[in-house]
């Protein structure tokens, strides 16, 4: 072999190695996702924390849309629990990821710091089996969050290796309202010099907020004609929309109006003002929820696109003590025995009407039961299906 | 020695009174007596603060043997100490109020012995009928004096802690109900005027210790009212009322966890569906249990801060000779019985080195007064941090056991 060949020779080498290697193999084709052609899924987080007592237990309940309407036309399950075991904790942020991926799991702060819930699933949510398994666009995957919980922002999407960050749900929320009013201030020029630079630093900042959406987009055609919609007609102050709980109520129905949400979840929060004394915060809260939920019930009666067609799942976070011993027995971070106790309601097409089940169940079941509603694999959840919903 | 000298020891030693010294026998019994007798009166004074309104009672006895320990105190470091006993001074002849031992009686009168006895107005022996007569007045006068003795105390210390306290209360119901209703624009109000509460509250308690002795040395609810005399009192123990609120701090940490426990007493399926009976039995054994701590809290507080006062009128005096002429004549009276007057101006010293301590003076002052103020935050600290697990919604905010009526008794919600 003379010196031209040897050279040659390794210059085809080096360019075969520089190939990338799934070019080199048989790859299969990357998997067509179907349309999703199944029923509309609006979970209701009866929250943050409710007792039995107030809400379905009684007659002289403080829901009686969710009581006396809803609860007969659907299959109620008044002996759900959230289990005792180590680790497991009665609280908002780990009620809810419980409800989403149907494992029970010890959460901790990624951040370290008391009293925050910015929590990482570390197996997929029903937003991510959902969207993995039909061509759901991100935004008709809803969690509608209230604004003191900055942290549920992050309960959008999972650390699982298969799921992930590109089968998110999007999260309708004041703080991502106040994101876009500051994205389109920047957008229209009304800040000038450091001003801006110090506007789009704390843009940048907020966006990136969870560190692990980083290659992902921070929001989309669809999301910024909402907000904009959503700005003309209640302006940009933040004064004018309704406030607290009905908020939440307000934006789920028009995002059911204008992104038509296939699997929506609103996290209502009000009855948790209680934990700082005024018993009627409590009393109140669920009252207000419950409003809400009739909100949501008959805009969804009204909507084309989610009459006859949408299921609701309603349930709590996690229950509240009931402790005879302090003036105000309602709190629920000490993992009391009423604490553990909610309830589940599931209503609409291809659900049971009329039927209360007696029997114990899991919160960890409502993701399976989720998934088999809408039809998606769930295999990472732990909790089996509730077979006594379906007609 | 020669014969006159001879004749003034006797003399003194008569006027004086002293007794021969007993037996190691009967000395161990009166050791004895009075060890059963001080436990009896604890005992009492534990179960008084099971509930808020019998701890009332603890409110006066420990003002009354306040002033006691006052006036023991300066005795102690009286020149007349080795001359005259404590019990014959006339500042401490037995009363209703003084107390004749240290710890006070609960209910029958100090001097329950003078009152039944006391001779007739011509000088006669009384009758047994007049005996009997004044057997009620013997039998509840320390009750009496109990009760007298903690209407001054609490209507003075309520006078300057109850508007901060109200505020406290006013903030928290308005700041939640506001932060309920998404009142975002008068999202300040409830925040504000929680801290002006507690500027309120830390201010009255940077007065009150050197108030509540003042109120107990001098028996008179007025002397609480003496604001001058007091600021100066409490500047001139500066550093011991910082020391003073680092104490009361650490002392008053266990009563926010006893207030916050029972939020932890529903474990158990068991006590979640306790009958009223359990719930009040639970209730009943929780507040004796927690007045355990709180009495000895209280006297402990108490006790300091009478420490404090009678250590810090000794050196304003000597200070500030002038004010002995405006000094309260209960005050002026035990002070002179006991030789502890200055006499004369203060030596003066040269006027240059005079400013430049003065000077410095004033600026170390204001460190102390400002880390003081800081120290009682810790106090109110642990109020709030109490209310958030336990809220209770008037007695959390206007009754705080170690300054107000020492019971942390709560009523069940249901």
């Amino acid at each position: 072999m003379n010196r031209r060949d040897f050279l040659q020779g390794l210059a085809a080498a080096g360019a075969a190695a520089s190939l990338p290697i799934s070019a080199s193999a048989a790859d299969p084709p990357p998997r067509v996702r179907r349309a999703y052609t199944g029923p509309n899924v609006v979970i209701v987080r009866f929250g943050g924390g409710v007792r039995r007592r107030e809400t379905i237990e009684s007659d002289e309940t403080y829901s009686p849309f969710l009581k006396k309407f809803l609860a007969p036309r659907g299959v109620l399950y008044p002996r759900m629990e959230i289990a005792s075991a180590p680790g497991i904790k009665t609280s908002h942020g780990e009620g809810t990821l419980y409800i989403l991926t149907g494992k029970y799991d010890e959460y901790k702060d990624i951040t370290g710091r008391p009293f925050s819930e910015r929590f990482e699933a570390k197996v997929p949510t029903v937003f991510e089996g959902l969207r993995k398994e039909y061509d759901v666009p991100e935004h008709q995957a809803l969690i509608v969050n209230c604004e003191d919980r900055i942290g549920e922002e992050f309960y959008s999407f999972s650390n699982h290796h298969l799921f992930g960050v590109h089968y998110r749900s999007t999260v309708l929320s004041l703080y991502r309202f106040k994101l876009y009013l500051l994205r389109t201030a920047i957008a229209d020029g009304k800040y000038r010099g450091a001003e801006l630079i110090a506007k789009r630093n704390e843009l940048t900042k907020l966006e990136n907020l969870d560190y692990r959406a980083h290659d992902a987009t921070a929001t989309s055609p669809e999301l910024d004609r909402f907000w904009r919609s959503w700005s003309d007609y209640y302006g940009r102050s933040g004064f004018v929309n309704p406030r607290g709980d009905r908020l939440l109520a307000e934006l789920a129905v028009e995002a059911m109006r204008r992104l038509e949400p296939k699997l929506m979840m609103v996290n209502f929060n009000d009855p948790d003002y209680v934990h700082w004394g005024n018993k009627s915060h409590y009393t109140r809260g669920v009252t207000i929820v419950d409003e809400c939920l009739r909100r949501l019930f008959d805009a969804s009666n009204a909507l084309p696109a989610y009459r006859d067609r949408t299921v609701f799942v309603v349930v709590p976070d996690c229950g509240r003590d009931d402790n005879p011993f302090v003036a105000v027995p309602y709190q629920h971070h000490f993992n009391t025995p009423s604490a553990h106790k909610i309830f589940f309601l599931a209503v609409g097409p291809g659900i049971d009407r009329g039927r209360v089940v007696e029997k114990q169940v899991e919160q960890i079941s409502v993701a399976a039961t989720v998934g088999k509603i809408m039809n998606f694999p769930t295999p990472y959840a732990e909790g089996s299906p509730l077979a006594e919903v379906f007609a | 020695m020669n014969d006159s000298t001879s004749e003034l020891t006797i003399e003194t030693a008569a006027s004086a009174r002293i007794e021969p010294r007993g037996s190691v026998t009967s000395r161990f019994g009166r050791f004895v007596a009075r060890a059963i007798r001080d436990t009896l009166l604890i005992a009492i004074g534990i179960a008084l603060c099971a509930r808020q309104w019998t701890s009332v009672i603890v409110v006066g006895w420990t003002f009354r043997m306040m002033r006691r320990s006052i006036y023991r105190g300066w005795w102690k470091r009286s020149p007349v100490r080795s001359a005259v006993r404590f019990e014959d001074l006339d500042s401490t002849a037995p009363s209703s109020e003084f107390p004749r031992s240290s710890t006070p009686r609960w209910i029958v009168a100090e001097n329950y012995h003078e009152i039944i006895n006391r001779p007739r107005p011509d000088g006669g022996d009384a009758s047994r009928l007049r005996k009997l007569v004044r057997l009620p007045e013997a039998l509840t006068g320390g009750l009496r004096a109990n009760l007298r003795s903690a209407a001054r105390a609490l209507a003075c210390t309520y006078l300057v802690t109850i508007p901060g306290c109200f505020l406290w209360l006013a903030a928290w119901y308005d700041g939640w109900n506001n932060s309920f209703n998404k009142g975002y624009e008068q999202a300040a109000v409830g925040p504000l005027t929680g801290i002006l509460g507690n500027v309120m509250f830390m201010s009255a308690m940077m007065y009150l210790p050197m108030a509540w002795s003042h109120v107990a040395a001098t028996g008179d609810a007025r002397a609480f009212f003496q604001f001058g005399y007091i600021v100066r009192l409490a500047r001139t123990r500066l550093g011991g009322s910082i020391v003073y609120a680092a104490i009361f701090a650490i002392v008053s940490f266990p009563v926010m966890i006893f207030r916050a426990l029972p939020t932890f007493l529903t474990q158990s399926e068991r006590m979640e569906s306790a009958s009223p009976e359990l719930i009040n039995r639970t209730i009943q054994i929780y507040a004796f249990s927690t007045a355990i701590y709180v009495f000895f809290a209280y006297i402990i507080t108490h006790r300091l801060a009478a420490r404090l006062y009678r250590s810090a009128t000794t050196r304003l005096l000597a200070k500030e000779p002038d004010l002995v002429d405006r000094l309260h004549p209960v005050l002026y009276k035990v002070l002179e019985e006991l030789a502890l007057l200055p006499s004369g101006a203060p030596p003066r010293g040269r006027p240059i080195v005079e400013a430049v301590i003065k000077t410095g003076r004033r600026g170390k002052n204001a460190v102390l007064w400002t880390g003081a103020f800081v120290v009682w935050f810790a106090v109110v600290a642990q109020i709030f941090i109490g209310q958030f697990f336990n809220y209770q919604p008037v007695t959390g905010w206007l009754n705080q056991p170690l300054v107000h009526l020492p019971s942390l008794y709560f009523s069940a919600s249901r």
